[in-house]
């Protein structure tokens, strides 16, 4: 018979012998490892330039991907850690044995606090050193003029690990990875200013500091309600629950019932799909959260659109109330293929609904085209709120038109990429896409948008073209997927 | 149009493999009016057989045909005469049931609107319920209502009554027995629950490790298949054996013995051999399923 080992020993090796814990530290040894590596691409790379005296990069690609890896990279490990914690804790205490086996919570409780607390402190240290050596690209103003300070990387590290942690308690916990994409695209601009001030900063007074927090504050509660009308079951609140089927239904006892309609047409039927995933509403009410949101950091924002370093970071162009144009680009297709995902389970049930499976598949595709068409002119109305009010010229300026036109064409590749991942319900494929959507709709835009522009608005426009080619390619392709795939 | 066809449900040597295999070599046709109940343990292949005569999942090997169309390309006429109650029922939680009802009810072209308030009267299922607060058992009343709503002359239910209670079983058991008395329909169901196989169906399909084991009319198994009750003058010796015996247990001078076919012609053989007396008791279906499952084993 084994010798009694100690409990908080066992516990401590269910960790590590838990596959994802081993794939993480094989993933943040190989970021290190790469950064590393890529810093050493880029210093080669832009050296002539550093040769001839310039103090800016200017090899963008590979500034961007290095700035990407060492600014994004911590984020994205610590929720990661955050979110493999919490699954691992959850499928730990949620059943009978947390209640009825003998001191069995005390150690699963401690350990856990003991990584979490670990995550914390390594993933803040992290954040501190990659911010103090080189800027984030996504955070202007910081970095090259200003100081920043270790206290504020742990506050970001514990509010993306509060939210990480949130959202893993009552979802699924890999999701919560897209809480990082979200962030970012929320600190776009003005929203990072705040962000960096309220945190990161050193010089901030403390009034200035105690708005800000507020303003963080309501960031992540803008977050949480975005997280909310996305994640339908058990999600939104009774007043957004139209389930699509505004008309009451005929059930109700008392009521004459209609004489049974059957839906023809191929429209008909796919806007009828449309309704087993979508509140009618859902797109606006986002939509209208997201417009407040941006309405209200902008309102701080103006105010101090002329402060020395802004001005340094942005010059006078129009963009810097502009740049929240990306979220129209991206918003609609996380909101979709999260929707879309959760309706995998009824597939198989629905495919049996009277029509071939090439009818089913077309119809999937266009209700799905419909739902992003819808979510993107919601969003794209939401996103110009701040525009219209402080500076309604700027919609004339040709890289704003050309930007709402490829944030359009952007949508195609959206589509064809969702449609053709959502063939699987594995999680993992959700992210990677919805990440390389993200980037594909931001590396273009921060080229048009760039303070020494990689692309003019014709440019972009084309990029734009040869990705929403590459979308329907997918797109197609993921029609004939579905046409043969094995649903359950 | 589908022409008419006298079996609605034909597999012609399906196999399927997830890894190891699940179904192999299976061939079965299913009449017009009839009544198959699916018997297996758990993971005999029950769920997987149904779902490749469904066409959500692909058979490796063979084929299977509905209505003369095959299931893995079933056009919407053929669907339309179908209907399904999986095992686990995934139906849109965030939606209300009678909501569900109309969002299911449009793409049917016919659609029994009177039997479905009937059946949500009957059941007690409430269409204002949401479906993600309902209970398992009301849920998989919901999605059966949903199957019979439009009349379908396939129905196949997979785990039908395992969730509901006796009062709703024996309700359902009673509506699918309605159903099956009109001669154009046919039923395919699995269940665990041999006492409402013995109740509703006619034929009976037993999987064992994904083949076949037994495949014939439920009477016509129960007539043949007896436990014998061997006592004799002396010990039985060790090697007693009996032609046809599924499972034999010897115990001094008595066995028990369960045979597929108890002919005459075999007790008189027992008899005259070891100068034993016979007792020739019946068996249930369960005591039938575990016995085939036993000869399966050994």
């Amino acid at each position: 018979m084994r010798a009694r080992r100690n409990r908080y020993v066992d516990v401590m090796l269910t960790y590590a012998q838990r596959p994802v814990f081993r794939w993480l530290v094989l993933l943040i040894c190989a970021w290190g490892v790469l950064c590393y590596w890529w810093f050493s691409v880029n210093t080669l790379v832009n050296w002539p330039w550093r040769q001839r005296g310039y103090s800016m990069r200017f090899s963008f690609a590979t500034t961007v991907l290095v700035e990407g890896l060492v600014g994004i990279g911590p984020l994205f490990l610590i929720v990661a850690l955050v979110a493999a914690l919490m699954s691992h804790l959850k499928e730990q205490l949620r059943d009978w044995r947390a209640v009825l086996t003998p001191r069995y919570l005390a150690p699963h409780l401690i350990i856990g606090a003991v990584f979490f607390a670990m995550v914390a402190c390594a993933g803040s240290w992290g954040l501190y050193q990659s911010i103090a050596e080189d800027p984030w690209p996504y955070l202007p103003g910081v970095g090259r003029d200003t100081g920043v300070s270790l206290l504020g990387a742990i506050a970001v590290t514990l509010a993306l690990m509060t939210l990480a942690a949130w959202w893993s308690s009552f979802r699924s916990a890999w999701p919560s990875l897209l809480i990082v994409p979200l962030c970012l695209l929320l600190m776009t601009s003005q929203s990072a200013l705040i962000i960096l001030k309220a945190f990161l900063l050193v010089d901030a007074g403390r009034v200035e500091t105690a708005i800000r927090i507020g303003l963080l504050l309501a960031d992540i509660g803008g977050l949480y309600l975005l997280a909310r009308s996305l994640c339908r079951p058990g999600g939104l609140a009774e007043p957004f629950d139209t389930a699509g089927i505004r008309r009451r239904s005929t059930w109700n006892s008392g009521e004459p019932r209609r004489e049974h309609v059957a839906c023809v047409g191929f429209w008909s039927r796919a806007a009828h799909r449309r309704q087993a995933v979508l509140g009618r509403g859902t797109p606006w009410i986002m939509a209208a959260a997201l417009g407040g949101l941006l309405f209200g950091v902008s309102l701080l924002y103006v105010g101090q659109s002329q402060s020395h370093h802004i001005k340094w970071e942005f010059g006078e162009r129009p963009s810097d109330l502009t740049a929240s144009l990306l979220l129209a680009a991206i918003v609609p297709a996380v909101a979709v293929a999260i929707i879309w995902r959760e309706r995998w389970a009824t597939f198989g049930y629905e495919s049996l609904f009277p029509a071939s499976r090439a009818e089913f598949a077309a119809e999937l595709a266009a209700a799905m085209a419909l739902d992003l068409l819808e979510f993107w002119a919601a969003t794209t109305i939401a996103a110009l709120i701040p525009a219209l009010i402080w500076a309604p010229g700027i919609l004339l300026d040709p890289l704003i038109l050309a930007s709402l036109l490829a944030s359009a064409i952007i949508q195609l590749l959206n589509f064809g990429a969702i449609l053709f991942a959502a063939q699987s319900p594995a999680l993992m494929g959700l992210i990677v896409t919805l990440s390389a959507l993200l980037l594909a709709a931001a590396i273009p835009m921060s080229m048009a948008f760039h303070e020494r522009p990689a692309l003019n608005p014709s440019q972009l426009i084309i990029t734009a073209i040869i990705e929403g080619t590459g979308g329907l390619v997918l797109g197609l392709a993921g029609i004939q997927g579905w046409r043969r795939r094995e649903l359950v | 149009m589908i022409a008419t066809d006298d079996c609605p449900l034909r597999i012609e040597s399906l196999s399927k493999a997830y890894g190891r295999p699940v179904l192999e070599d299976i061939s079965l046709s299913v009449p017009t009016g009839s009544v198959l109940g699916f018997l297996g343990k758990n993971g005999a292949g029950k769920t997987t057989l149904i779902r490749c005569a469904l066409g959500l999942a692909r058979p490796d090997k063979g084929r299977a045909l509905v209505f003369n169309e095959p299931a893995t390309s079933l056009s919407a006429a053929a669907k339309a005469r179908l209907g399904y109650v999986p095992q686990e029922t995934s139906l849109y939680t965030w939606m209300r049931a009678g909501q569900l009802l109309d969002y299911t009810a449009a793409f049917y072209p016919r659609w029994n609107s009177d039997l479905v308030a009937k059946l949500l009267s009957e059941w007690e299922v409430r269409p204002d319920d949401r479906i993600g607060k309902m209970s398992v058992g009301t849920r998989h009343k919901l999605a059966i209502i949903l199957a019979l709503a439009h009349e379908p002359q396939l129905l196949i239910l997979d785990e039908p009554a395992a969730s509901l209670d006796p009062a709703a079983r024996r309700e359902f058991l009673k509506t699918v027995l309605t159903i099956a008395a009109d001669e154009n329909r046919t039923i395919i169901f699995s269940t665990h629950i041999t006492s409402d196989l013995e109740r509703v169906a006619d034929r009976l399909v037993i999987l064992r490790d994904g083949k076949i084991a037994y495949d014939g009319e439920l009477d016509a198994l129960k007539d043949s298949m007896k436990r014998l009750h061997v006592t004799a003058a002396a010990p039985l010796p060790a090697e007693f054996a009996v032609p046809g015996a599924l499972r034999t247990q010897i115990e001094g001078n008595e066995a028990l013995v369960s045979v597929r076919d108890a002919s005459e012609d075999l007790l008189a053989r027992i008899r005259s051999e070891h100068g034993a007396a016979v007792r020739v008791e019946d068996l249930n279906l369960e005591e039938i399923f575990l016995e085939v499952q036993h000869a399966g084993e050994a």
